[in-house]
């Protein structure tokens, strides 16, 4: 799970410690201190089926569609089995839960979604909008056999954005699901030293993840541009 | 990674040979045979089979479902009930490399009864 004295045992930032993510569509880096955890001690949902729906994944399907996805939604009108609760947030966070407004630019979400059936497969839209698996320059969408996720899915949410996924059952069973998410809502402050980010990463003070954004929105552009992105040869001396 | 499920089928009663229609909690529909994910295997851990005296076939297709071939037979020799677990290793182990490896469970009897089977299963892709 890596460095103990940088993630927690779910693998999330420890208040203090660095959280360094590699972004692909700009060949560069971006460095928070993860300043507080607000949700520390119960990081925990239990979600409930995907969805949508009944929340049964039909064999030889796609979930939602070939040209929909799915977000995680505070509630679904037609199922009685979500999380109970979560239907109290405000009005615009029910489409998805972990949506963060452009300008909450202190506020990151580190996200786990555990997923069953563990053979499903998941393509990842980061934002919605702009899919983001693939294999070199091919994308992938559910009909490939690369650039997919089975069971754990994990993420970090920059503000702006919708995440989003396209879910396919590659076996014949019309399977429930199940979804249980563990989270971090991290308040953040923005490293913009580059002699500091420095520092950080060759102490192995960060946990390094990479975006899942290798093709540009300009959602996530728009969120990019709030923060100082730094040079990816900062890795070069950092403790993994 | 793996999904473990219980399976429950049964033979129609009327006819000595046949295909069980496979159920589970784990979903909602009931196919005759299970299309194993591209990558994945599907590991039968144990089998239970109750009632009348019947052969229980694991048949393996490669191309779809067209053509099977028994990769396993389990005996019941007469009406009872038998258990099939072997200790720390599944009783059958089938890969799938394609979209086209299916696997099925087919009935043998001498005489038309009323015969139960079940068993717990595992995808996985290790």
């Amino acid at each position: 799970m890596g460095n103990e004295s940088v993630v927690d045992e779910m693998g999330f930032v420890r208040e203090g410690k660095y959280l360094c993510l590699i972004v692909p569509a700009h060949e560069k880096i971006l460095m928070f201190r993860v300043v507080q955890r607000k949700n520390k001690g119960f990081e925990k949902i239990l979600y409930g089926p995907l969805p949508y729906s009944t929340g049964v994944v039909d064999g030889d399907s796609v979930f939602p569609s070939a040209s929909d996805v799915w977000k995680i939604p505070a509630y679904v009108s037609t199922s009685g089995d979500r999380a109970e609760g979560l239907e109290n947030l405000r009005a615009d966070l029910l489409g998805d839960i972990f949506y963060i407004p452009v300008d909450m630019v202190d506020m990151l979400f580190d996200v786990h979604l555990k997923i069953t059936p563990y053979f499903l497969r998941h393509v990842i839209f980061y934002p919605e909008g702009q899919i983001q698996s693939g294999f070199r320059d091919v994308a992938a969408d559910y009909d490939k056999d690369f650039g997919f996720y089975n069971g754990d899915i994990r993420y970090v949410v920059l503000p702006n954005t919708h995440v989003a996924f396209r879910t396919y059952n590659d076996s014949n069973l019309n399977v429930y699901t199940n979804m249980i998410i563990e989270y971090a809502n991290y308040k953040v402050q923005n490293v913009e030293d580059e002699a500091k980010a420095e520092e950080v990463l060759r102490k192995g003070n960060a946990k390094i993840e990479t975006l899942p954004y290798i093709y540009k929105h300009e959602r996530v552009e728009t969120a990019l541009s709030n923060y100082k992105l730094l040079p990816l040869d900062l890795l070069e001396n950092a403790r993994w | 990674m793996s999904d473990l499920m219980i399976i429950h089928a049964k033979t129609d009663g009327s006819n000595t040979t046949g295909t069980f229609d496979l159920e589970s909690d784990a979903f909602s529909n009931t196919p005759n045979y299970i299309r194993i994910p591209k990558g994945f295997k599907l590991k039968i851990w144990s089998m239970s089979v109750d009632g009348a005296a019947c052969d229980v076939d694991i048949k393996v297709s490669r191309d779809g479902g067209t053509n099977y071939t028994t990769v396993r037979r389990i005996h019941l020799e007469s009406a009872d009930n038998l258990d099939i677990e072997k200790k720390s290793r599944p009783i059958s182990i089938i890969s799938s490399k394609s979209d086209n490896d299916y696997v099925q469970f087919a009935w043998i009897q001498s005489t038309a009864a009323e015969t139960h089977i079940t068993m717990i299963i595992e995808i996985t892709d290790n």
